[in-house]
Parts: structure tokens; C-alpha cells; sequence
């Protein structure tokens, strides 16, 4: 009888198991094609969030410290295309449509992160 | 029996969110975005930490006069000022670590640099005859540091930080973890300069470069500094321009697409990594060999050069 039992602890262990790890399975694929979503800071604040999937091509116009930021949203990637500031190296970055590849204008304090899986901790550039 | 094994199952979700507390902050410093990310850290962790970058970015600013002595005081005359002390020794730091061993780095270059910087952005070269007078400046001119936190600064030529404050600042907040025993973070100083601890249990991070695909490098417990064209170039006749100068000649024509320096001490890492983006590959193998560093250069988007055992997957 106990023996009986314990079989059956087993399989059910065992199928929880199973259910979880396909559950899990099924969450990260979908994370992984789904989940781009682009989050633009002005200091410390989130003044957007968008999802990259959902939107085509779009403008989006925010006040940064100085000057306002001219940010466009096209074919899954985003960037900044007008920005007042001296260097321009916030354009310069172009498209980004990865995680860990941030926008940086430090001269409008915008900072723009898209947040998704990633095979990376962090990318230096 | 029964019980004993429903409990285990509730134990092992339990067991796995405690072990996920992790501390995040994002601020603007020295012209950039520092994210932070440390486990097991409070919110004092994280405003010490601020507070270090934003007191170093005002100490460092050579743009604009600030509530207490910076640089741009410094550059603005010829007499003796007196400075905090902390602005002393991070000044004296990056004065000699061009004699130990960042041979190509010279904290001198501020108006060459600026000079090339305002080309680049007209997508033009500057003057020759521009260059050579601001080489003349950064030859006859030299810091003086006297006693009493008091600095002196001797000719034209104008001090830039930009290469090395944030890798200082990094070797600051290494040494306030430590004393936290906080061990496990990423200090990300706008992706160039990289203080890396280590995963909760021991492991790597996974760290990727920009510009080299594919490439997957386990890392931990070092500071990662990269020098480069990604930002701030230009292409002339089939010549990319960067903003990193080289103190002898006053060129800036570009290497390599970007070089990478791995090292335990921030502030000689990102001074490396300047020095080495005007080197030739014999001199990043002499520099391996003489000080605790790895270095990775990267030309048409991928490796020219990288020391056999840093340690990465390619997928």
C-alpha cells in the first residue's frame, strides 16, 4: 500500500514538474518575440513607454532639461532624430531595437532603455 | 511522506523569490547615464553612491564654475588655487598615470580635444596650423602640486577628465561596497566604464561590446573601459576621426573601431583604454604583460586583437 502511495507521490512531483518547466518554456519564448518595451526617462522620471511591436511608425515629442526631444518609433526600433543638444551623439546612436543598448542625451537628461530578455547582463560600448 | 513532499514544493518557489533582491537606480553624471543595479543593497547604498558620482562630476566639470573649486577653475587661471581634496588626488592620480604605464594619455588635452570635438561636429579636420599651437600649449604646460591641497596650473593648456573620472569614480564605489560587503552588482557608468561584482552565486556576468556580434564574455569582479569611434567620429576620405587625441602628434585619426581594457582598477582602466586606441598591437601585448590588464581591439567590427584566455562563448 505504501508503496502504491509513494508511486503516486512520484508522478504527481513529477507532473508538476513537467507542467512548470512548459510553463516556463512557453512564458520566456513569448517574452522574448513579444516583450520590447522602449522606456524613456527625463532625469529620473518615466515620461513614456512604448511597445515597440505595437507600434509602426510614430513621433513622440518630450521636454527634455533643455530642449524639446524629437524621438520616432519605426519597424520594431527607436531613436532619437532631433535633439538641440551640442554633441549629438544621441542621434548619432541611430536605431536601437536591442535591450542593453541604451540612448543617451546627457545634455537633455533622456534616456531611453528598451527592456527585454537579453542573452546579456550588460553591453559596453 | 506525503506532507513532507508538499511542503519541499512550496519551499523551492519560496527559497528562489528570497534570493532575488535586487536594488536599482538611474541619475545623470559626467556627461552620461550611471545605472546601478546591486543585490541585497538599501536606499542609503544608493544615495552614497549618487552622491559620489554627482560630487566627482562637479569636482571634474571643465565646462562650468560650480558652488566649489573644479576644474574649470583651474583651467580658467594661473595661480595657486586651493581645491578639496578629493579634486587633489584625483587630479594627481590622473597627472602620473601617464608615467605608469598610460603612456598616450596626457589629462592636458582638454582645448585639443575641444578643438577636434567642434570639428567633428562641422565634419571637418581641424586647422593644422590649430593643432599645432594647441600642441604647443600642452608642451609648456604643467600642473604644480603644492602642500595644502593647493594646485597650480603652469601655461595655456587645458585639463579634461572625461577619460578618467568616471573609472575613478568606480574604484570609489568598489570601496564603499566592499566595506558594505555588497558583492554581487553591476555599476554601469553610461556603458564605456563598467564596475562589474560578481552573481549571487559566484558566477560571471555575461557581458557583450557593441560592434563585436556574437561574442559572450564571462566577467566578474573587474572594472570593463572602452575607448572609441561609436560616438563622437567622423568619416573623411575614407579616414574615421574620433575625439580621443594623441598628446604627441595632435591627431585623431582612429585605429581601431573601439579597444577594451579589463582590469581590477578603474581609473588605470579607462586610462588604458585611451592610451591603447592610438597603440599598435605589439604595444597591447607589452602592456599585458606589464600590468594586470586583458585587451580586446576591435577593427571592422571584429577582433584584431585578444589575449587567448579571456574567457567568452560565441553563439
Amino acid at each position: 500500500m505504501d508503496k502504491k502511495r509513494l508511486r503516486n507521490d512520484i508522478i504527481l512531483i513529477v507532473s508538476l514538474l513537467l507542467v512548470a518547466v512548459i510553463a516556463l518554456v512557453v512564458i520566456l519564448a513569448n517574452r522574448k518575440k513579444d516583450n520590447l518595451i522602449a522606456k524613456v526617462y527625463v532625469q529620473s522620471e518615466i515620461v513614456l513607454t512604448i511597445d515597440l511591436n505595437e507600434v509602426k511608425d510614430k513621433d513622440y515629442y518630450i521636454d527634455g532639461v533643455h530642449n524639446q526631444v524629437h524621438i520616432n518609433v519605426k519597424d520594431g526600433a527607436i531613436a532619437i532624430v532631433e535633439s538641440g543638444c551640442p554633441h549629438q551623439d544621441c542621434v548619432h546612436t541611430g536605431y536601437v531595437k536591442e535591450s542593453n543598448r541604451p540612448i543617451i542625451c546627457a545634455y537633455n537628461a533622456v534616456y531611453i532603455i528598451i527592456e527585454g530578455t537579453s542573452d546579456y547582463d550588460v553591453v559596453v560600448n | 511522506m506525503r506532507n513532507k513532499l508538499l511542503t519541499f514544493l512550496f519551499i523551492i518557489p519560496l527559497l528562489t523569490s528570497c534570493s532575488d533582491n535586487i536594488k536599482k537606480d538611474g541619475f545623470f553624471a559626467f556627461d552620461t547615464r550611471i545605472n546601478i543595479s546591486i543585490e541585497n543593497a538599501n536606499e542609503d547604498n544608493l544615495s552614497y553612491i549618487k552622491e559620489i558620482c554627482l560630487y566627482l562630476d562637479k569636482l571634474s566639470d571643465n565646462y562650468q564654475a560650480r558652488d566649489i573649486a573644479n576644474v574649470y577653475s583651474i583651467n580658467q587661471s594661473n595661480e595657486d588655487i586651493k581645491v578639496d581634496k578629493d579634486l587633489y588626488d584625483l587630479l594627481k592620480s590622473a597627472y602620473e598615470v601617464n608615467s605608469q604605464g598610460a603612456s598616450n594619455f596626457n589629462l592636458m588635452c582638454g582645448s585639443l580635444a575641444k578643438l577636434w570635438k567642434s570639428s567633428i561636429e562641422k565634419s571637418q579636420i581641424p586647422d593644422i596650423l590649430d593643432i599645432q599651437n594647441e600642441l604647443n600649449k600642452i608642451q609648456n604646460s604643467s600642473l604644480l602640486f603644492k602642500d595644502d591641497n593647493v594646485i597650480q596650473r603652469i601655461g595655456e593648456a587645458e585639463i579634461d577628465l572625461g577619460g578618467y573620472v568616471k573609472g575613478y569614480s568606480l574604484d570609489k564605489i568598489k570601496d564603499y561596497l566592499k566595506a558594505h560587503e555588497l558583492t554581487n552588482y553591476i555599476i554601469n557608468a553610461g556603458n564605456s566604464s563598467v564596475l562589474l561584482g560578481e552573481k549571487n552565486n559566484g558566477e560571471t556576468y555575461k557581458v557583450g561590446i557593441k560592434g563585436l556580434d556574437g561574442y559572450l564574455f564571462k566577467l566578474k569582479n573587474c572594472v570593463i573601459s572602452t575607448s572609441g569611434t561609436l560616438e563622437q567620429s567622423v568619416v573623411i576620405n575614407d579616414k574615421t576621426y574620433s575625439h580621443i587625441v594623441n598628446p604627441y602628434n595632435g591627431d585623431a585619426e582612429a585605429k581601431y573601431d573601439s579597444v577594451v581594457v579589463i582590469s581590477k582598477d578603474g581609473a588605470f582602466s579607462d586610462a588604458m583604454s585611451t592610451s591603447l586606441f592610438m597603440a599598435t598591437e605589439e604595444e597591447m601585448i607589452k602592456a599585458e604583460e606589464d600590468y594586470d590588464i586583458r585587451v580586446i581591439a576591435i577593427k571592422d567590427n571584429n577582433v584584431f586583437y585578444m589575449n587567448n584566455d579571456v574567457e567568452f562563448d560565441f553563439h
